[in-house]
């Protein structure tokens, strides 16, 4: 008997010590290519970057688009570009962080590459998963991808303001959403009209809080 | 996709083994894989075929057994079979579970000969 992705565990479990030690909060932000991950980061850095020491992972398959869209709120960044690879893994989440002086950080955003499936499976030692999703990609994604909104402990729901657009049915999805995953923490918002961030902000102030005692 | 990434990480352990136990071909990997894992088997088979080869483990056998999702209700102590991904106890209607099973991805047996 071994466990088939213990190499990845074992650092992982490494990063949760060094983060719990050094007071550092880490959350994993996954969500589809285009469901608002990039600028879900841009609103929330604005309206923390005065309180809190923020640190940004960015995976992404190639370029380095979203890296130089958070360029202009002059935090560390570090962009791990995996060549193809549909996930980030430990190993190269733990030589991102030794680039941050994590003495002087607070928290440390990881965008995961766009994708329902295989940021859910690896462990890369943060303290929560994120999961965004947008209404344009209907209301069926938490059955189709149960995973990620099992294991996340929040969720957030992009692009509400073009709800009235679409077929998105709310009551299923938060019926699908509930017998998933009752525990989950659910906020909605306008990330591209900065509406209804406050639930979200209030989560990560209090989840950094109580992390980092 | 991810199959692709886990089956790369069956190989090294594979070889690791095989390294260990002195095996010179190796005729099957069994699985355990829990329900949680979305795993496709058969996405799960054409990457180990396509990876295995030229490996020690080229003309392998891969074999997978699924291990159901069992659940423990904290509110009134339940346990029970998930089915279709519902997360509610069906004694008391909690949402308030822990997982005790499902989660595997583990190597249960190699084969092979020295």
């Amino acid at each position: 008997m071994k466990n088939i992705l213990n190499a990845n565990q074992n650092k992982a479990d490494e990063i949760k010590e060094q983060l719990l030690e050094k007071k550092v909060l880490m959350v994993n932000i996954i969500g589809s290519p285009g469901a608002g991950k990039t600028t879900l980061l841009e609103k929330t850095i604005e309206s923390l970057k005065d309180t809190y020491s923020i640190a940004v992972i960015e995976g992404d398959v190639a370029t380095d688009k979203d890296a130089r869209r958070l360029q202009k709120y002059d935090i560390p960044i570090v962009l791990i570009n995996t060549d193809g690879a549909c996930h980030l893994e430990s190993i190269s989440i733990q030589d991102a962080l030794a680039e941050f002086d994590l003495d002087n950080t607070d928290i440390v955003f990881v965008e995961n590459v766009g994708n329902l499936v295989c940021p859910a499976e690896f462990d890369i030692g943060e303290y929560a998963k994120i999961a965004v999703i947008s209404v344009t990609e209907g209301d069926d994604k938490p059955e189709k991808y149960p995973l990620l909104f099992r294991e996340a402990k929040a969720m957030i729901l992009n692009k509400v303001d073009l709800i009235e657009y679409t077929d998105f049915n709310k009551p299923e999805f938060d019926e699908s959403l509930r017998i998933l995953n009752g525990g989950l923490s659910k906020f909605e918002m306008s990330c591209r009209k900065n509406e209804g961030l406050e639930g979200w902000l209030n989560w990560l102030k209090t989840t950094h809080s109580e992390t980092t005692k | 996709m991810h199959e692709f990434s886990i089956i790369e990480n069956i190989l090294t352990i594979v070889e690791e083994i095989s390294g260990k136990e002195g095996l010179t071909s190796i005729s099957k990997v069994s699985l355990l894989i829990g329900k949680m894992r979305q795993i496709v088997p058969d996405t799960m088979s054409f990457a180990f075929e396509a990876a295995a080869k030229g490996t020690i483990a080229d003309s392998a056998v891969l074999e997978m057994e699924f291990v159901p999702i069992k659940i423990h209700c904290n509110a009134c102590e339940n346990e029970f079979v998930v089915h279709n991904h519902t997360y509610v106890c069906e004694q008391c209607g909690s949402t308030d579970l822990s997982v005790l099973e499902g989660q595997e991805l583990i190597i249960k047996n190699i084969e092979g000969e020295r």
